[in-house]
């Protein structure tokens, strides 16, 4: 049976900007995956090539073994709600709603209107005229009540308050367990859905630098703390990503291994494993995730 | 591997078609408002000021109307629905062809009803004709603008200069063709053809058009 989406040698570029890179991947299973990175790393451009919406400078995209930009079939059982959706002028909530009724067989009507009354959507109201957390909350209602076997979340949440994005992790969360689908989620909000997250694809510049299973990652990377003169004599000969030192003291992070943590506690040096945004904060050299 | 079973799909084509249907106000009743005024203005001018000179018969105003209505309306629809029809898991294929169904229903339904009135105010004997003239005339105009969306959906600006400039060319070619001497000659051609063979070269153009719409919105990205 082929992969449920899989990549080859995937590239689209914008005039001279290499927006996605020779991106090879493969999901193989249902599950919920994480697509992380900074902004502008290419995230959108690769879940608008794996969907079929842009099509590729070069390499080729499958969906369900199939080209998404010239297969129906394909392309049935797949939604894909984007941060940046254009709904046509004249369209209340309702319309939106009623539209993705039509065309999705799995479509769970007293659902959709159960998430309406928790988001607090004016159904009635034109799409032009809803707030920016509300535009999203369409997105995510339709996305989930669709229950469409591949569904492509791009940034779901932009606009929603905390509380908002907290229910509507619960919501995907609750909703996954009963129905088990391929959920692809991109976020820089990484913190924030780590614990949902089964695999992740980590995207800086075009290119995929993590595919990895969240288990996995666990421990897979380390903060020390300490002075610095230890703390440098411990990093050396491996693999560091990223150092700070204030005076004498320095904080470096690294990559791990089961032994690493006890040693370096030995050591007198403070070991904190990495959290999953530390650990691509680290790998993508920036703060800017930390900030968002 | 736990595997997906994806449920058995609807008919996709049929599906785009009928989310036209869901807000009729655009395509069928706004047009039907207008075109319902303009037709009791000019009742009421037939009735209260008949020795005044007359403007225009109905027949002559109205199916210019709805060319141009249909027109632009054929345009915003095919516009603005696709990018929310493919993240809604449509394909280009099916998303165009269902909605140039769509607009092929508008077509009958309002050469229909221009016939009948005609019917009514006794204006035209030849009701058949009458109806698959207007009919051919409505969907090519919708399939035009069809084609100006498609063009724009494909190379964005450059597309609609290009449709544009293809537009100027035709229109530009009447005048051109009576500067030369060979309007005659032209309209002698046209004029020998029988309905019959009329009508087939009008659905080979309005089929001529689809198709170049077709094979743009195949590659064609949705605007964000």
């Amino acid at each position: 049976m082929s992969a449920l989406i899989e990549t080859t040698e995937l590239s689209k570029s914008f005039r001279k900007l290499e927006a996605v890179d020779q991106v090879s991947l493969a999901i193989e299973s249902p599950g919920i995956y994480g697509l992380l990175g900074r902004n502008g790393a290419g995230k959108s451009t690769l879940m608008n090539l794996m969907a079929g919406h842009e099509i590729p400078t070069s390499g080729q995209t499958a969906l369900l073994g199939q080209n998404p930009v010239t297969s129906s079939s394909a392309l049935a059982d797949m939604i894909f709600i984007k941060e940046s959706q254009v709904y046509p002028e004249n369209f209340k909530v309702s319309h939106a709603i009623k539209m993705a009724a039509a065309l999705y067989e799995n479509f769970d009507s007293e659902f959709a209107a159960e998430l309406v009354a928790k988001f607090k959507l004016p159904t009635k109201r034109l799409i032009r005229k809803l707030s920016r957390g509300q535009f999203s909350a369409v997105g995510v209602v339709i996305g989930l009540a669709a229950r469409a076997s591949i569904t492509f979340l791009d940034e779901p949440y932009l606009g929603m308050d905390a509380a908002a994005r907290a229910e509507f992790y619960d919501v995907l969360l609750a909703d996954y367990a009963e129905h088990p689908r391929l959920v692809v989620l991109s976020t820089h909000l990484i913190d924030e859905v780590a614990d949902l997250l089964e695999h992740v694809f980590v995207i800086d510049d075009g290119k995929i630098i993590l595919d990895s299973n969240t288990d996995d990652l666990k421990g897979q990377a380390m903060s020390i703390e300490g002075d610095t003169e230890k703390a440098e004599a411990f990093a050396l000969g491996k693999e560091v990503l990223d150092r700070k030192s204030i005076a004498s003291m320095s904080r470096i992070s690294l990559m791990s291994n089961p032994g690493l943590f006890a040693e370096a506690q030995n050591l007198g040096l403070n070991p904190q494993p990495l959290s999953l945004q530390q650990l691509i904060i680290a790998s993508t050299g920036t703060k800017e995730l930390e900030n968002a | 591997m736990s595997t997906i079973v994806t449920p058995k799909p609807k008919n996709r084509l049929l599906t785009a078609f009928r989310l036209n249907l869901q807000n009729l106000f655009p395509g069928l009743i706004t047009p039907l408002l207008i075109l319902g005024a303009l037709l009791l203005s000019f009742a009421m001018v037939e009735v209260f000021v008949r020795d005044l000179p007359r403007f225009g018969a109905p027949m002559d105003v109205a199916p210019s109307f709805l060319g141009v209505y249909l027109f632009v309306n054929s345009i915003i629809t095919l516009g603005q629905r696709f990018s929310v029809s493919l993240s809604y898991g449509l394909s280009r294929r099916d998303y165009y062809f269902g909605t140039l169904a769509y607009f092929a229903l508008l077509a009958v339904v309002f050469s229909t009803l221009l016939t009948l009135f005609l019917v009514l105010i006794d204006a035209i004997n030849q009701p058949l004709t009458t109806w698959v003239m207007l009919f051919l005339l409505l969907i090519t105009v919708q399939f035009s603008g069809a084609l100006a969306t498609t063009a724009f959906l494909r190379f964005r600006g450059w597309g609609v200069v290009g449709f544009i400039a293809l537009f100027v060319v035709l229109i530009g070619s009447v005048p051109m063709g009576r500067s030369r001497g060979r309007a005659g000659r032209s309209e002698q051609f046209i004029s020998d053809f029988t309905e019959v063979a009329g009508a087939g070269i009008a659905l080979s153009i309005a089929a001529l058009l689809a198709t170049l719409g077709y094979f743009l919105i195949r590659f064609s990205r949705p605007k964000s």
